[in-house]
């Protein structure tokens, strides 16, 4: 659980219930939504720009191949996890 | 395909550039992004010229931007809810796999 409110998945109604069930269609197998994307569960409408966005920048066909892509955001995450 | 090696991203996930065994056009992109994740206002022509020099193209180095830059977010909103492994997003299911296109890394001996 997080120091902000989120909102679980089988506590979800409404339109974030809406958007985490198309989130699960669009991952067969994966009942759990991620924590980061939960974060944005009180705002139903920008969780799902959220997703969108990194659906498109990040999971799809680019310039860069998805195995560089997952090197720079491993690496900005660790870097980001160090005081500098 | 993608080939990922363990190493490569066992060593990224300790923060390790140097320890990753990558191709030197690779390293030198992540450099970038450190660049960009530390300072990004320390970002100059010159870095930018040697990554084109490189083989990058700018369609690339764009993109590698709006990935540093949309991790950085994500990596904001984890830390200010507490939560771990803010980008851990799960293993995802290829959806149209990996991108057909070459990288300057092909072909280089």
């Amino acid at each position: 659980m997080a120091r902000i409110r989120w909102i679980a998945e089988d506590s979800a109604t409404g339109p974030i219930a809406d958007a985490y069930r198309e989130w699960q269609d669009a991952n067969p197998g994966r009942p759990v939504i991620p924590a980061i994307l939960k974060c944005f569960s009180l705002r139903p409408d920008f969780f799902r720009d959220v997703v969108a966005f990194s659906d498109r920048l990040h999971f799809s066909e680019g310039h860069l191949t998805r195995r560089i892509k997952e090197m720079i955001a491993t690496y900005v995450s660790a870097l980001n996890q160090c005081p500098y | 395909m993608q080939e990922s090696d363990p190493n490569v991203y066992e060593s990224l996930a300790r923060g390790d550039l140097d320890g990753a065994p990558l191709p030197r056009v690779e390293h030198a992109l992540l450099q970038f992004v450190e660049t960009i994740t530390k300072h990004a206002y320390r970002v100059t022509d010159e870095q930018v010229e040697r990554l084109r020099e490189m083989g990058w193209t700018d369609e690339q180095l764009a993109e590698c931007v709006y990935i540093a830059a949309l991790f950085a977010f994500f990596n904001r909103v984890a830390d200010a809810f507490g939560i771990e492994f803010p980008t851990n997003f799960g293993t995802l299911a290829s959806r149209d796999g990996d991108p057909q296109q070459s990288d300057p890394t092909e072909g280089t001996p």
